[in-house]
């Protein structure tokens, strides 16, 4: 162990923590929004990462739609007015870039943010 | 000191080589991946790459690479693909580079710094792998994580390298002092 080294180990351990307080910034502002648009006009935004459960009730072209965001990060319909029932079948929606649709409804919901997180790893 | 004593290559040394090597491709083997960092691993093996750098010099250390990503490659399977590929490509790099800063410095730097450049260099060099060889796009956000993660592993790695040479030293030669590195 000589003196230089002593001088390396400081460096490291700034460099560690500027980009750890880095990173923590850039992670920290981003959050995860769902947009519900019904005939491609924005009806309502749910924030995802709210900690309370949300209910809401729009109208689709058909009619009354339940949306529920369980706070805990997803969303889901739970009543629909359409002969199907795609939507209230569809798996709820949580990562940015999923999506909820009704056809007959004309209604969308899509989360929206930025990509968080890995789809996998190879080892 | 092992490197500095002026004797030929004994049966000894080369059996003492090939017991480093077999440490370097079994650590290699179950070297753990960092959860919070894809794709970056501790490289404990490369306290192997230290220890022959030091007792060797820079051919055997080389030799010791290819050695260590021939048998992991075929021990895991991916011999051939971009990940033995990297694996090589990354150590010789920072074998290089650490040779390098050797000469030019001398012993006015300890073990810890040079490996802490060679981890830095050894990252770099896989990231310019990966640039050339079109793997992934550009991932500059990732270089500085990379650079420190890099330097950082290093300096761990140096460290445990200086132990275990003063200790490899005093077992073998019992009146060896290890100030000097």
């Amino acid at each position: 162990m000589k003196r230089s080294d002593r001088i390396t180990a400081v460096v490291i351990v700034v460099a560690v923590t500027l980009v750890v307080v880095f990173w923590i910034v850039i992670h920290r502002t981003r959050g995860t929004v769902a947009v519900v648009r019904v005939y491609g006009k924005v009806v309502a935004t749910v924030d995802l990462t709210f900690h309370e459960p949300q209910t809401l009730r729009i109208t689709g072209t058909l009619g009354p739609l339940v949306i529920v965001a369980d706070g805990k990060g997803s969303i889901r319909v739970t009543e629909s007015t359409c002969p199907d029932q795609i939507c209230v079948h569809t798996v709820p929606a949580r990562s940015p870039g999923d999506q909820i649709i009704c056809v007959p409804n004309h209604m969308v919901i899509t989360v929206e943010g930025k990509a968080t997180g890995i789809d996998a790893l190879t080892q | 000191m092992l490197s500095h004593n002026n004797r030929n290559r004994t049966t000894q040394d080369t059996l003492r080589f090939a017991l480093i090597a077999a440490v370097a491709i079994v650590i290699n083997y179950f070297d753990p991946p960092l959860p919070f960092l894809p794709g970056a691993k501790l490289g404990l093996s490369q306290i192997s790459t230290m220890l022959c750098l030091e007792m060797y010099g820079a051919l055997a250390t080389v030799a010791l690479v290819a050695l260590r990503v021939l048998a992991t490659g075929i021990m895991k399977g991916n011999l051939m693909t971009i990940t033995s590929l990297l694996s090589f490509g990354g150590s010789l790099g920072a074998v290089i580079v650490m040779v390098l800063l050797r000469k030019v410095f001398g012993k006015h730097i300890g073990l810890p710094t040079v490996s802490t450049v060679g981890g830095i260099c050894n990252n770099l060099s896989q990231y310019l792998l990966l640039l050339i060889t079109n793997t992934v796009g550009t991932l500059w956000y990732y270089l500085p994580v990379l650079v420190v993660a890099g330097g950082a592993a290093g300096y761990l790695i140096g460290g445990v390298s200086l132990a275990v040479l003063s200790r490899l030293d005093r077992a073998l030669h019992d009146n060896a002092t290890t100030e000097q590195r």
